[in-house]
């Protein structure tokens, strides 16, 4: 084989190497998008929608501002000293939070916050308890 | 006395790494100077760039040893009992005579045994787990048309790979220098690996060098190739994706891969594998380690090995100007192609697609998005393009190793 031939036989097949690359990768993806989009149809969540456009000009309603409830009061939370207030603020929606999933109607409020005196912390424990989980 | 004191100075003088030190060693040296530097003072991959520097220095001080291949010294023995103790005894029976051998065996480098992980193909399919395990494929299940992008912004492999054997490369090489168009480092060493071993230490620092220079290399061909209406596209805002999908998406995209291009099966298999990890969310432990200690002690190998291989004989060469230029032009084609393809699909959804986002195909992930998200931003302030460059981006992962399949068997 002469090297022009060689040459030439090497960039037939290069050409056919880059387009059939091309193409694979493209069929390989197309063929994806067309799985990913038959799964979002079957078992996707709908597309967030835009407010619908007004039938009507908008009209100007005017009401009257409800009454805003005054929010009561709630106890002095009793911190112990060397908690800060983030660490404060924290606990507290963590309350709220929790509060809100179990009991939801619930009224509560938070009246103090200490350090608890464990031999071991509940953190510590939970990592613990992780780490030592059987796979 | 006299004598003896200096014979023996000299010797140790002779024997010493600087009585041993070659031009080559130092211009490698200081090489890898240069790269801790990048790495160090300008953030250049640098979880990567720098124990990848690190290997270089190391294996290319004198005499270190630190890749040197285990080696079997045999001894003929007058007897079995003259067997030293670190010696095993070996007979040979010879014309019908008996001989006796003793069998020593000096281990090999660190960086020898460490690179075993390489060869054989373990690391990088171990790295793109820890990948998967940090991907999001949400916003590509929520606009599954992001994987045309993907796609087209393989073009860089491909244009690279054609340039790379007009400069004389063989289709091996030219095929391992394509993949760094990629923009996925682990993908292109498993690649090089495969066709072409003997370059991976340049492919390697120029894939991750690239990488890390995609913030300056996008930008102006992302300018150069869309008109400022296009530039200052808003996305509509990408439905939310169910918990099912996410499951089920990495088993899907296995699959279909997979039968397509079987020789992607351990990159896509592994990344899947990753991404599973995450989304089941019943392996919250097994995510965590992939995406952390795993992935870190891994690339610690990967990086050092691959670092190790740079040798004045392999590096300094013509070649590796060529792969760096080929490399440039790799990333420079893709980052184009996904802009055009990006361009295509603005114009066909009615300037609905940013054609931005199209760049980000090339992988580099999250980097190339983050680019996407800046250079669409610096166009319109209140434009967020982030979420949807993501999708191109991870199917860009998807991308270069689908093409990475095609080429090692095509060309393996």
């Amino acid at each position: 084989m002469t090297n022009e031939v060689a040459q030439a036989f090497t960039w037939t097949e290069a050409g056919a190497t880059m387009l059939s690359g091309m193409a694979i990768v493209f069929a390989a993806l197309i063929i994806l998008i067309f799985m990913v989009w038959v799964m979002g149809r079957v078992l996707g969540t709908s597309k967030p929608k835009a407010p619908s456009a007004p039938s009507s000009p908008p009209k100007a309603v005017v009401t009257a501002p409800a009454a805003v409830p005054a929010f009561p009061a709630g106890p002095e939370i009793a911190v112990q000293e060397g908690i800060d207030e983030e660490t404060v603020a924290v606990i507290s929606a963590a309350v709220s939070c929790m509060m809100q999933e179990i009991a939801p109607r619930a009224a509560f409020a938070v009246t103090g916050i200490q350090r608890s005196n464990l031999a071991r912390p509940t953190w510590r424990d939970a990592g613990l308890q992780q780490n030592t989980r059987s796979f | 006395m006299l004598e003896l004191f200096m014979q023996t100075i000299m010797d140790i003088a002779n024997a010493s790494g600087l009585a041993n030190m070659a031009w080559q060693n130092m211009v490698m040296i200081g090489i890898s100077f240069v790269l801790v530097y990048l790495a160090v003072a300008k953030g250049f991959e640098p979880l990567l760039l720098l124990p990848i520097a690190f290997g270089m220095f190391l294996a290319n001080l004198p005499m270190s040893g630190i890749f040197a291949e285990p080696d079997t010294v045999l001894r003929l023995l007058d007897s079995p009992e003259a067997l030293a103790s670190n010696e095993t005894l070996q007979t040979v029976i010879e014309n019908g005579k008996t001989l006796f051998y003793g069998v020593h065996t000096e281990n090999g480098g660190l960086v020898y045994y460490l690179y075993r992980g390489v060869k054989l193909g373990i690391y990088p399919p171990l790295i793109f787990m820890g990948v998967g395990a940090m991907c999001d494929f949400g916003p590509l299940i929520a606009n599954p048309k992001s994987f045309l992008l993907g796609a087209a912004a393989q073009l860089g492999i491909f244009i690279a790979f054609l340039g790379a054997l007009a400069l004389g490369f063989t289709p091996q090489e030219a095929g391992s220098i394509g993949i760094i168009g990629g923009a996925d480092g682990p993908t292109a060493i498993y690649t090089t690996t495969i066709l072409a071993p003997h370059l991976l230490s340049s492919i390697a620092v120029a894939a991750y060098s690239y990488m890390a220079l995609v913030p300056i290399i996008q930008p102006p061909i992302m300018k150069a190739f869309t008109t400022d209406r296009e530039r200052k596209v808003v996305m509509e805002q990408l439905r939310p994706v169910s918990k099912i999908e996410r499951v089920i998406f990495p088993i899907l995209v296995t699959l279909v891969v997979a039968l397509m291009v079987p020789d992607t099966i351990p990159l896509i298999g592994m990344l899947m594998l990753g991404n599973i990890f995450k989304e089941s969310g019943v392996t919250e432990r097994l995510s965590k380690t992939a995406q952390n200690e795993l992935m870190n002690i891994v690339t610690i190998f990967l990086a050092l090995s691959v670092g190790a291989t740079a040798r004045a004989e392999t590096f300094l060469t013509f070649k590796t100007l060529g792969i760096i230029a080929m490399g440039l032009a790799a990333f420079c084609f893709g980052t184009f192609g996904g802009v055009i393809f990006g361009k295509i699909m603005c114009r066909a959804s009615g300037y609905k697609v940013n054609p931005l986002i199209g760049s980000a195909g090339v992988s580099a992930v999250p980097m190339a998005a983050r680019v996407s998200q800046k250079v669409g931003q610096s166009y319109n302030p209140a434009n967020f393009l982030l979420m949807h460059a993501m999708g191109p981006n991870v199917a860009g992962v998807i991308g270069s190793a689908v093409a990475a399949g095609v080429l090692i068997s095509v060309l393996g």
